[in-house]
């Protein structure tokens, strides 16, 4: 089996856990003091490359599944666009900040870049729902994103009570992406599960 | 509610893939209606319906 067939035959998952995994590992080697600016923007950088292979996989799935509509595609490629533009705009601000050392409404840009890929996903997602035909299709996706919802509303409050009681550090608000992606991927899981299971009773 | 889809389907020697691109939808969301785990809206159910064609009480029914 060719290299591009066997990367294409991987599970979507598996590549959302290569990112996620990368991600967590920058995280734990930064703040280990083992790695500082630039490697952690670079290692981010690295693990971004499974972003593409992600949305190969995921279209090759969907597919197979006959589910890859338009709409998908389209919301594949947005949702692409974001996470790469997630990851440099990260590092653009990051490298701006540690090169620079900007104060004032430039810091306040800079801490703001990043953010502006989570408004493009939110309106990628708005734009899936309206423009998906296939309304089983998106009552599964409107399914997803309420249990990441609803999954992201118990993480972080159950973790805000913690940190007022003084039992637990304090967590930066960004990681409510992380959180609310985690669920939305569940959701997915758990509707497929339950589909496999029904089709084989 | 319970409907006669896959029976239907049957007679006409469709797969689900056949039916699913002659709805404009997916195969997936053929599974689902045929099997009962999701009920159609009202302009899927009439789709169904002028494709068969058939009134709706004929292919969908009431538990």
């Amino acid at each position: 089996m060719s290299l591009a067939a066997r990367i294409s035959g991987r599970q979507p998952l598996v590549w959302a856990a290569v990112f996620a995994g990368g991600l967590a590992l920058t995280a734990w080697l930064e703040r280990s003091g083992r790695i500082g600016w630039p490697w952690n923007v670079a290692l981010i950088a690295l693990f971004a490359l499974s972003l593409p292979l992600m949305r190969t996989a995921s279209l090759n799935r969907a597919s197979g599944c006959g589910t890859a509509t338009l709409a998908l595609r389209a919301y594949q490629n947005r949702s692409l666009v974001w996470a790469l533009s997630y990851v440099a705009l990260l590092g653009v601000a990051l490298t701006a900040r540690n090169t620079w050392h900007p104060a004032g409404p430039v810091l306040w840009l800079l801490a703001l870049l990043p953010s502006l890929t989570i408004a493009y996903y939110v309106w990628a997602l708005g734009r899936y729902l309206a423009e998906e035909d296939d309304e089983y299709q998106r009552m599964r996706q409107v399914n997803s994103a309420l249990i990441a919802t609803g999954l992201l509303l118990v993480v972080a409050s159950t973790w805000g009570f913690l940190e007022t009681f003084g039992v637990a550090p304090h967590v930066e608000g960004w990681w409510s992406v992380a959180v609310w992606a985690v669920g939305l991927g569940l959701g997915n899981l758990v509707q497929t599960l339950r589909e496999r299971q029904d089709d084989a009773a | 509610m319970k409907n006669r889809l896959k029976v239907l389907r049957a007679e006409r020697d469709w797969s689900q893939q056949d039916l699913a691109e002659r709805l404009g939808v997916s195969r997936q969301s053929v599974n689902a209606v045929e099997t009962g785990k999701y009920d159609p809206s009202l302009p899927l159910a009439f789709r169904i319906a002028d494709l068969f064609e058939l009134p709706i009480e004929a292919i969908f029914q009431r538990d």
